[in-house]
């Protein structure tokens, strides 16, 4: 049995495992599990996708027994971006995470159940970035979102259990939706295999109003404005490290399965006017998230309202797409360039202003002026992730924008580019708010007593990281040509 | 790989002064001297080479089709040259100046990431390139901006960046626009769009957004309003970066954008050089007369900065061999002869705590060496022979008569006369009695005086040897000679 033929299995059983022995090994070993686990999904993931660049998609068949009696997973070039920055942040979070816990009160957390929770979390991720079937990707999305829930309210604070009760509304309601629009699927085409879909869809009404159903109840778990109500407070007031893999990677996996109905299983011409919408909704998102993040007083809710606005921008990719394969190219790229930079930069700079908040013992933003000089490492992460919420170079961000930029010029749609621009200023508004409060001169008197932080550093290096993704454009490039999506559209890579 | 260096050297610089931290200032200080030196040391063999006739080029891919390329031609030596060997010069300066002050390995190690910036802009092969490399300096010149972090430098900090970024937002779309229209587009003496044809308008309105993102740093006016604001900084940084890195980096933009990007064939015939080149016009005669009414010292000079980058803005949008070598020789003329004037500044404020012209009297007596280098720095930069602004001008106004634009003469005349309006006060000032009770003659600091002495006599030098190789004004005629199809006498 050669390993690496059953690498998209072992991505997923991987965690899995690894839950189960954190769930049995108790508190004080279930860290080094995670760690373990965690180290083992960097090598894995980055085995796959070195697999995927070398011989483009590929499909695996469970058991044996392949669609539509067995389940298959779907090895892409997409797929395996989503799990590389899934791991690699995964990575981070877990070392941050290992010294989180053991900083706080230990009875004051569900502490064992922490570990597992995020490593079954993880493998559900995994699961719903390989699955190539409509059913499966409702089993992960709903284990993805029972685990994330659970995560939020694992502190048992009031705070949390209110942002977790709303938090659990919004992913039921948008699972059982989704759910539906699954059977209406099914009872139209017969078939719950994306590859079947594609070629089997007739332009019915029962097809048309599932397939709606399914991308409105994932638009909703992505927190796509006006669907954002239950993110903030979610992403707000979770631990730390929680804070930090909900907004960089699990909204990443809702908009992942709209990448792939939108993209690969939709007909052209079917839904119209729903890309537009979705663009709309974008650039919508991009300004009332920067508009409320400009508002914030608290730092926690400024980056999660950042989330919701870097979220348009993904939703931008729809109506680009439309345009012909090289624009497609071009915005699928471009959407992917920044789901990644996204993912780094956010998952460092919620890691950042947990410091902060250990550091100054609060989260209230007007009083923590004088951070630079007291934590220099956090406030420069800070500042750093700032840069890639700008899309200024070289960040991926910039990168991302110009991929969209060049998309909109081409295809002569215009307008997406001024979104981007003023997209960019927004964000620069409110990044630059943040930096001039940490970085301005604090009264000596309530300059308050140093305290320990001991994982600075690795906020530092995910937005570093995402500054410099610049370089890695061009693998994530070969990526995005090794999707299922490009490869169908005959973008050779 | 070599040619990299002059952005590597001073960014890895950077990286260990961040890594040293607060205390060591030693050893600060040694790595940072010694990072301007082996910088300067390579940028001069990169010239020695490009004199030579080679000129060496490496790109990194990036973007699908768009590569991250830098090149070591004669024009952007010129620029990184001079930013480089006056980070040296500033580096000494700084080391005595910011003696005291807090957060040290925090303004040395921005200090040198501007500096590899500055260099990369320099040596950028394409407009993309240089894009990136002129957003990374708008970003590290925000936290030497707001430096002391009283509230007057936050609020001139938002006011730089909102220009700034407001610049960079219309570099970006412009660049892209371009890019989108015509392919890669690496500079090319002469100019890059000869595979462009018709796209009249399109072509016009990049120009506009090209022009817009390079005049916020080149402080053309109406984007002039952060640099007077910007002068909140400590002393060096208003030197180095706010006399000549940033502030050049948007005049040498705009030199690439005309000679080698549209080319002056290209920029006349569409008309879009003759609008540049009155807007330009008008900065100089702005900024000359606002100058005339400052009482703050380094918001005067922060106007006359304004006005003489105009002069070089004029000069590369007349579209005249001579003119545009002018321009290209003032971009070197007249950064040693403001830093000089920031550097006097800075003492006088540091040392005397004297920041107003009107304080100025017994000034001249209590630090003749300073006022001294102060006065050479004020005559060359009105144009009085043989000092280096008379070389620059003379190439200037011949271009002017050359290209057919008598009216950008009168104008050069005409500044020249407020420049001497609003240098001389300064001068006659100082020299009147006044009352500093220290001894006569004691100077500041010597790290502080040696610097101002060292850029006062290339004043004169560079004025003297025009006519030489190696000197700028021939240098810039070596440059720019190509972009007009070949060498000129």
């Amino acid at each position: 049995m050669n390993v690496v033929h059953h690498l998209p299995a072992l991505l997923v059983i991987t965690p899995l495992v690894g839950a189960c022995v954190a769930f049995v090994a108790g508190r004080r070993v279930a860290p080094h599990v995670a760690l373990a686990t965690a180290t083992a999904d960097v090598v894995l993931a980055v085995l796959f996708a070195a697999r995927v660049l070398a011989e483009g998609p590929f499909r695996y068949r469970i058991g044996g027994w392949g669609a539509p009696m067995g389940i298959d997973l779907v090895a892409d070039g997409m797929a395996a971006l989503f799990i590389v920055l899934t791991s690699i942040v995964g990575l981070v979070v877990t070392v941050y995470a290992s010294g989180y816990f053991r900083s706080t009160d230990p009875t004051a957390y569900g502490h064992g159940l922490f570990w597992t929770l995020w490593l079954f979390m993880w493998t559900s991720l995994n699961g719903l970035f390989l699955t190539g079937d409509v059913f499966n990707v409702y089993v992960c999305i709903e284990l993805v979102g029972i685990s994330a829930v659970a995560l939020v309210t694992i502190s048992g604070g009031p705070d949390a259990l209110r942002a977790g009760m709303r938090y659990l509304f919004a992913s039921m309601l948008g699972a059982m939706t989704y759910l539906l629009g699954v059977a209406l699927l099914y009872a139209s085409a017969g078939a719950v295999d994306m590859a079947t879909l594609s070629e089997r869809l007739v332009p019915d009404t029962t097809a048309a109003t599932g397939l709606a159903l399914m991308v409105a109840a994932l638009v909703l778990k992505t927190a796509l404005v006006p669907a954002h109500f239950w993110l903030p407070t979610a992403h707000a007031s979770a631990p730390t490290p929680v804070s930090a893999a909900l907004s960089a990677l699990v909204v990443k996996g809702s908009y992942f399965v709209v990448l792939r109905l939108m993209l690969d299983v939709m007909p052209d011409g079917y839904l119209p006017g729903a890309a537009t919408l979705l663009g709309v909704l974008g650039a919508a998102a991009i300004v009332w998230g920067s508009v409320q993040a400009l508002v914030q007083t608290r730092i926690k809710l400024l980056v999660a309202y950042s989330t919701v606005a870097q979220i348009g921008y993904l939703f931008l990719v729809f109506p680009l797409a439309r345009n012909g394969r090289d624009v497609l190219a071009l915005a699928l790229t471009g959407a992917l360039v920044h789901a990644t930079a996204h993912g780094l930069a956010k998952g460092g700079l919620f890691l950042a202003a947990g410091g902060l908040i250990t550091r100054f013992g609060h989260d209230r933003l007007a009083e923590m002026r004088g951070a630079a000089r007291a934590v220099p490492v956090l406030t420069f992460a800070v500042a750093l992730s700032g840069v890639t919420m700008m899309g200024l170079p070289p960040s991926g961000g910039f990168a991302a924008k110009w991929l969209l930029i060049s998309a909109a010029l081409t295809s002569g749609e215009w307008w997406w580019a001024v979104v981007l621009v003023v997209g960019g200023l927004l964000a620069a508004a409110y990044m630059f708010r943040l930096v001039a409060i940490l970085i301005a001169d604090a009264p000596a008197e309530t300059a308050p007593a140093p305290k320990p932080v001991r994982t600075e550093w690795l906020p530092l290096a995910l937005t570093a990281a995402a500054v410099l993704l610049l370089f890695a454009v061009p693998l994530i490039s070969d990526l995005a040509a090794a999707s299922t999506t490009l490869q169908s559209a005959g973008v050779t890579p | 790989m070599t040619v990299w260096l002059p952005v590597l050297l001073p960014a890895l610089t950077g990286v260990v002064t961040f890594a040293l931290g607060d205390r060591r200032g030693t050893a600060r200080a040694a790595v940072n001297l010694v990072g301007a030196i082996v910088s300067s040391v390579v940028v001069v063999s990169l010239v020695i080479k490009s004199y030579a006739g080679e000129v060496l080029s490496h790109a990194v891919p990036t973007l699908p089709g768009l590569d991250f390329g830098v090149h070591a031609d004669l024009l952007g030596l010129l620029f990184s040259a001079v930013a480089t060997v006056l980070w040296g010069v500033t580096l000494v300066y700084a080391i005595g100046y910011m003696d005291h002050a807090r957060d040290r390995a925090r303004f040395f190690g921005f200090f040198a990431w501007c500096i590899a910036a500055a260099n990369g802009v320099a040596l950028a092969a394409d407009p993309i390139t240089l894009f990136i490399f002129y957003e990374i300096l708008s970003l590290t010149t925000y936290p030497l901006v707001v430096h002391s972090g009283s509230s007057e430098a936050i609020a001139a900090g938002r006011k730089y960046l909102f220009y700034a970024l407001g610049g960079g937002a219309a570099l970006l779309v412009g660049v892209t626009w371009l890019t989108v229209l015509a392919g890669p587009v690496p500079f090319t003496p002469g100019g890059a769009l000869a595979s462009v044809s018709g796209h009249t308008t399109e072509l016009r309105i990049i120009f506009g957004l090209l022009a817009a993102g390079f005049g916020v740093k080149a402080a053309l006016v109406p984007l002039h309003g952060w640099l007077p604001g910007a002068m909140v900084a400590p002393a060096p940084v208003s030197s180095l970066l706010h006399a000549v890195a940033v502030v050049k980096a948007g005049v040498f933009g705009m030199i690439r954008l005309v000679n080698e990007l549209y080319g002056p064939e290209l920029s006349s015939a569409l008309g879009v050089a003759q609008a540049l080149a009155v807007l330009a016009a008008f900065g100089i005669i702005f900024g000359s007369v606002v100058a005339l009414r400052q009482e703050d010292l380094k918001r005067r000079l922060a106007y006359s900065t304004v006005a003489q980058l105009s002069y070089i803005t004029l000069g590369t949008a007349l579209c005249s061999p001579l003119a545009a070598a002018g321009a290209l020789a003032h971009l070197a003329h007249h950064a040693v002869m403001k830093i000089t004037m920031f550097f006097t500044a800075g003492s006088l404020a540091e040392t005397l705590h004297v920041k107003k012209v009107s304080a100025l009297p017994g000034v001249a007596r209590r630090m003749p060496v300073t006022m001294t280098s102060f006065a050479v720095a004020a005559f060359a930069l009105a144009g009085i022979p043989p000092l280096a602004g008379f070389a620059s001008k003379w190439l200037l106004g011949v271009g002017a008569a050359e290209g057919g634009a008598p009216w950008a003469l009168l104008v050069y005349v005409a500044s020249g006369a407020l420049a001497i309006g609003y240098m001389v006060p300064i001068l006659i000032a100082s020299l009147r009695p006044g009352d500093h009770p220290e001894a006569a003659g004691t100077e500041s600091d010597p790290r502080m005086l040696w610097p101002i002495v060292t850029v006062a006599a290339l004043s004169i030098i560079f004025g003297l040897t025009a006519g030489l190789p190696g000197s700028p004004a021939h240098w810039a005629l070596t440059a720019i000679a190509p972009s007009f199809g070949g060498l000129m006498p």
